[in-house]
């Protein structure tokens, strides 16, 4: 009787013959002939880009632990190592980083003056996003200065050239600071059609952060117009969004805005003053003693309308200190 | 028994005994004399009969303690002894008159400026010269007092200008100065003598006589100084009876003190902090013990990590030595490296792997303001 013949691969792969083998060498081959048809690579970038680009990462490092003079020193080294390799964008945004955090110390002047040679790195034709957002800055920076003028004359100008802005959250900003300038012009009407473009745009931009404000703002525009019943709901809108997003300050100041609109208005004066101490402990941990004297004084007003005459007397006191303390 | 009785065959023998014992007794005479004249050369030469003596003589005031073959002294060595010793005549300042004789090779060390010193030898009174060496003077114009000259003649220094000596150094030889008229003395050395010990031991008590009056004259004023004394000594007995009580008062003061419950140091610190202050004590003892070991298994383990630095990096060092191109060779692979992770980056299948992370720079974009804010 003859034998049967041994299987070579009785169990496991399922060889076809040599067929197998060439279609998986000629997939692999197929693979890298794809990955050589990519785009070529840069020219490696040399020692010195290498460079600055470490004094960048760390300026970076230095700025998040917010380690101030320091990082503004890095940021410094860094626009200069750029500017001797005459990268202008990396450059400019590195004298932005400079500008910010002057802004964040408090020192406008300076934020204001290195955020003007900012703009001058930036052509709009060929940055356009970038010279809009340092315009837009720079507009935000004289409005704190108080140089309402000049903020105005720079926001109109900016308007007129809002059609060539693609960016929708830059438009939306645009927008709300020009709301705010008209606002500060006394022109009502003309700021909540700014605040309703600015919605629309920050939508559009799927900005919760541009329409937290836009609600706001719109909320305290209807406020100091004496509209309270527009603002209120208003007023919840911003607040439930900031407290989505986690913004301590603005989360104090919708609460404080809903309170003093719901006096206002004379209705919910228990919500409220639920409101107003929350406004004032929010503030007292923030440590914002005027945000504090105006809960505060709103709250004590809150009481006298509820008839608590004791705990509003009892408020005055701290009231007194507090402005002592804002005085001083 | 006559010799001619006797057989010639004894006879014969008789004759050569006795012409050996002849020679035995010859040869014995002979040894006899050679020994004896080897001690005469030995006692010659310890006495130094053989040697040259020169002669030296000098003036002293007294010759109490010295006496003729009393040795004379140079360095600790006897150099001679002394010859003569006469008393000077009655019109001479110097009462006594000393020679003495210098062996050879010493009178080598006997210069011109050499002087005597007359020592004190014993309680008995003897004294003994000593011969400085020469040269110690500091002076320069100095000669040795004999020497011989190239004749192998014995010279004597002649000081033709004792005062000034400007003359120069003069010899002369000395058996043509013993030939001259009159006695041969020698050279003179001057002598300092100090006075014997019996002498001084007079004087010393002498001394004592004199000042002995004026010690007895201090017993008084001492035997006034002890009465008043002791007129002290009875007041500070009454004063210590007196504060008697005092002192009883005081070892009530400090047994109170010692009382634990009364003391000062329970005034000041309570009891609990005393036990706390223990507690803290044995705590802070505790923490110092345990420290200490950790401490010293920390500097153990840190000796071993620094050895084993030290190793690495000398292993390190010896890698770079034995290769000397493996820097280069690090440096083009980090770069070839480089390219390669550049290149599989760009891949499309991994592309995917090199996501830009989270340490990207923030947004640039700007914040909407928002107003009214206090």
């Amino acid at each position: 009787m003859r034998n049967k013949p041994l299987d070579r691969h009785p169990v496991g792969f399922p060889c076809r013959g040599k067929w197998g083998a060439v279609f998986v060498l000629s997939a692999l081959v197929l693979i890298s002939l794809a990955g050589c048809a990519g785009p070529q690579s840069a020219a490696p970038p040399s020692a010195a880009a290498l460079l600055a680009g470490q004094v960048r990462d760390q300026a970076e490092r230095l700025t998040r632990a917010k380690n101030w003079d320091p990082a503004i020193r890095a940021w410094q080294e860094a626009a200069d190592r750029y500017a001797l390799l005459h990268d202008r964008t990396n450059q400019a945004a590195a004298q932005h980083r400079i500008s910010r955090i002057y802004s964040e110390q408090g020192d406008l002047d300076q934020a204001h003056r290195v955020l003007s040679q900012t703009a001058g790195l930036y052509p709009e034709a060929w940055a356009p996003r970038e010279w809009w957002t340092v315009q837009i800055e720079l507009a935000q920076l004289e409005t704190s200065m108080g140089r309402q003028a000049e903020a105005g004359q720079r926001l109109d100008s900016l308007a007129t050239r809002a059609s060539s802005l693609s960016d929708p959250f830059l438009l939306g900003t645009l927008h709300n600071e020009t709301g705010l300038m008209r606002q500060r012009q006394n022109r009502p009407a003309e700021a909540d059609v700014s605040f309703r473009n600015a919605e629309k745009a920050f939508s559009r931009a799927q900005s919760p952060v541009g329409l937290a404000a836009a609600k706001c703002n719109r909320a305290q525009l209807f406020s100091a117009q004496g509209q309270a019943a527009k603002a209120l709901p208003l007023w919840s809108e911003s607040l439930r969004r900031y407290q989505n997003l986690g913004d301590a300050p603005r989360i104090a100041y919708c609460l404080l805005g809903r309170g003093e609109t719901a006096l206002q208005l004379g209705i919910h004066l228990e919500d409220a003053e639920r409101d107003l101490r929350l406004a004032v402990e929010n503030y007292r941990l923030l440590n914002h003693p005027t945000g504090k004297l105006r809960s505060l004084t709103a709250l004590a007003e809150c009481l006298r309308r509820q008839n608590k005459t004791d705990a509003a007397e009892a408020l005055q006191n701290e009231i007194l200190r507090e402005k002592r303390a804002a005085e001083d | 028994m006559a010799l001619h009785d006797l057989t010639p065959q004894l006879r014969t023998r008789l004759g050569r005994v006795e012409r050996l014992v002849g020679l035995f007794v010859g040869l014995a005479a002979l040894l006899l004399i050679a020994g004896f004249l080897y001690y005469i050369y030995h006692a010659a030469k310890r006495k130094g009969w053989l040697v040259t003596k020169v002669p030296y003589y000098t003036l002293m005031y007294q010759a109490e303690g010295l006496n003729v073959g009393d040795p004379v002294k140079l360095m600790g060595f006897d150099i001679g002894e002394i010859t003569q010793v006469e008393p000077m005549p009655p019109d001479s300042h110097f009462g006594v008159y000393v020679a003495f004789q210098v062996k050879e090779p010493f009178f080598g060390y006997v210069w011109t400026d050499s002087e005597i010193r007359v020592g004190s030898g014993n309680l008995l009174g003897n004294r003994y010269l000593e011969v400085m060496k020469g040269g110690l003077s500091g002076r320069t114009n100095l000669s040795a007092t004999y020497k011989w000259d190239a004749d192998r003649h014995l010279v004597m220094y002649i000081d033709p200008d004792p005062e000034n000596q400007v003359a120069g150094h003069v010899f002369e030889r000395v058996d043509m100065l013993k030939r001259k008229p009159g006695p041969f003395k020698g050279y003179f050395l001057l002598a300092y003598e100090s006075p014997p010990i019996n002498e001084q031991v007079t004087r010393l008590i002498q001394q004592v006589e004199t000042a002995l009056p004026n010690l007895l004259g201090l017993t008084n004023p001492i035997a006034a100084t002890l009465n008043q004394t002791t007129q002290l000594v009875a007041g500070l007995d009454n004063a210590v009876h007196l504060s008697k009580p005092l002192l009883t008062n005081l070892g009530a003061i400090s047994e109170q003190l010692r009382d634990p419950n009364g003391s000062l140091g329970r005034w000041l610190l309570p009891p609990a902090i005393d036990q706390q202050i223990q507690r803290a004590l044995g705590s802070a003892n505790s923490t110092l013990n345990t420290a200490e070991t950790n401490l010293s298994l920390v500097a153990s383990n840190l000796n071993r990590s620094l050895e084993n630095l030290a190793q690495i990096t000398g292993n390190l060092n010896h890698q770079v030595q034995a290769n000397s191109l493996i820097l280069s060779e690090i440096s083009s692979l980090v770069l070839n490296t480089d390219e390669l992770i550049r290149g599989l980056q760009r891949h499309w299948l991994l592309r995917g792997a090199f996501r830009k992370t989270a340490t990207e720079p923030e947004n640039m974009q700007p914040q909407p303001s928002v107003g009214g804010q206090p």
